[in-house]
């Protein structure tokens, strides 16, 4: 497949990051108004909702990177 | 064309500019007054932004909405542009059927690149069909029947002309005889009336009274008895004067929110062109010159469909069960399921742990944990998918309507003109990627090209 197709799922990426921290935000203070305890769930929603953000974005530019180190170009490898 | 044509041309959009700049905002702002106002400029309020209005069938449980009669209408106009395209189809395609040909030629060419001939061929006409839907709604939407995508209107406010109440009354009893005294109402200011039957059968009176009334307060006396007729409410009714100029008999022109229980759309009168007069009760008694309603214009017939936020959810979701369907079948069920539900390394490694394998069985177990985090976060993108198909097709329309009418609004006539040809290039753009991202997510999802291999 063309890379410029690979590129074409980034679109969407910028929503993907912002719900996985939002998300996380928000359940985290929900957690937080349902047990009374002020903000460590928050913060442990914001820390999720990072780490989730990140290793997605990862897996989705993992054929991107593996591309690049395999040196192999047309995008079949 | 000749060298004084396009002199010409450029002397009529010089004038139309210069004209345009000192009698719109801008020329406005710095105290020329040409031109009539075509927008209000002091308060501009938004009325609508994420959906359309309800047009027809206002109160009932399914309003329809301007957005929805414009997608039905750019299904009507899609569908009748190819029969009219492929009507009467020869060997040798005339310009409208050539037109056809080549753009179904290329939306193929560029389905099979992404997907391969197979695929291609049982995604063409979803496809094709987001394609040409959202490029038609956005397309039409720029046609001057169309309203803008946001409805902004001019907040008047509207102030009671004169002092004083109007109360409205129930006088109850069945009357046998047309013109039969059956009220007296007697006022606080000592004055009389006589009320006479208009017609057999209840009635109505709207009687003035001296001041505010309470609700239940006597207000009148009924004739021949000692009973009294008391105010069914508290609240009066004010006359109002919509200075309005009024083109067409039966257009709604305006409509009145007092703030007080719905607004209400006020439709020009049949027979009548001019200027309206229009009763409306408020809440509570006003002096002159309180603000009693604010009148704002009536949504527009219709309204770009890809503005309404509705229908872009709508158009996602299905996308989405489209690439997910695609997926499903193109895969099999334990295929796909696996992909968002990946516990088998897990059991595997559970199973080696504790039939002895420690290493082994505690090595498999971390990949197997690690692989059910992976399924989850490939669950969530799928699902952040929807949200971000619909935001982008609906904030780009928006977003190009608002452009537009700003454009419009700051110097008439010749600067909508550019941001109208970079709205005909974000609809092609819009159509394109909400097509093509479908596409490739669904090319992914039946295997061709995945990850995996």
């Amino acid at each position: 497949m063309e890379k410029w197709v690979y590129a074409f799922r980034f679109i969407g990426i910028g929503w993907y990051i912002a719900l996985c921290i939002g998300g996380g935000i928000l359940g985290g203070i929900w957690l937080d108004r349902h047990f009374e305890t002020s903000i460590i769930f928050t913060l442990a929603g914001v820390f999720l909702g990072l780490v989730v953000a990140a290793l997605g974005t990862y897996r989705m530019i993992e054929p991107l990177i593996k591309e690049e180190d395999d040196n192999t170009p047309g995008g079949k490898h | 064309m000749s060298r004084r044509g396009c002199g010409l041309i450029g002397l009529v959009v010089l004038i139309l500019f210069i004209v345009g700049m000192a009698g719109g905002a801008i020329g406005r702002g710095m105290g020329i007054d040409l031109l009539p106002q075509v927008l209000g400029v002091p308060s501009l309020e938004i009325e609508s932004f994420f959906s359309g209005e309800p047009v027809f069938l206002t109160d009932g449980p399914f309003p329809i909405t301007n957005t929805y009669i414009a997608s039905w209408v750019t299904i009507i106009v899609a569908t009748l542009f190819c029969f009219a395209a492929t009507r009467k189809m020869k060997i040798i395609p005339g310009r409208l059927q050539g037109l056809v040909e080549m753009a179904m030629e290329m939306l193929i060419n560029f389905i099979e690149s992404v997907a391969g001939h197979k695929n291609g061929r049982r995604f063409l006409p979803m496809i094709a069909t987001i394609f040409i839907f959202v490029m038609f709604n956005a397309y039409l939407a720029l046609l001057p029947v169309y309203g803008p995508g946001i409805h902004v209107t001019l907040h008047d406010k509207i102030q009671a002309e004169e002092t004083g109440t109007v109360v409205e009354l129930m006088v109850h009893p069945i009357v046998e005889e047309k013109d039969e005294v059956i009220a007296l109402i007697e006022t606080a200011d000592g004055t009389r009336e006589k009320v006479k039957a208009p017609n057999t059968g209840e009635i109505e009176y709207s009687v003035e009274v001296d001041g505010y009334v309470e609700a239940g307060a006597p207000v009148a006396v009924m004739v021949g008895t000692t009973e009294n007729i008391t105010a069914p409410v508290s609240g009066t009714v004010v006359k109002l004067e919509l200075q309005r100029r009024i083109e067409e008999s039966e257009q709604p022109i305006a409509k009145i929110d007092t703030g007080a229980g719905e607004p209400v759309i006020v439709n020009s009168p049949k027979d009548k062109l001019g200027e309206l007069e229009y009763d409306v009760e408020v809440g509570q008694a006003v002096s002159a010159d309180d603000e009693v309603a604010v009148l704002t214009s009536a949504p527009p017939f219709l309204r770009s469909a890809s503005t309404d936020i509705n229908m872009t959810l709508a158009m996602a979701l299905l996308a989405v069960l489209f690439i997910e369907l695609m997926g499903l079948t193109g895969r099999g069920f334990k295929h796909y399921i696996s992909e968002y539900i990946n516990v088998g390394e897990l059991f595997r490694g559970l199973k080696l742990f504790f039939t002895g394998k420690i290493v082994d069985g505690l090595m498999a177990s971390v990949t197997g944990v690690i692989n059910v985090i992976i399924g989850g976060l490939e669950f969530i993108s799928h699902m952040t998918r929807m949200v971000s198909f619909a935001f982008r097709l609906f904030g780009n329309m928006t977003a190009g309507e608002i452009l537009v009418l700003s454009a419009t609004f700051l110097i008439p006539w010749i600067m909508a003109m550019p941001f109208y040809g970079l709205e005909l290039l974000i609809g092609f753009i819009q159509a394109l990627i909400f097509g093509g991202l479908t596409l490739v997510f669904a090319s992914i999802a039946v295997g061709h090209g995945s990850e995996e291999h």
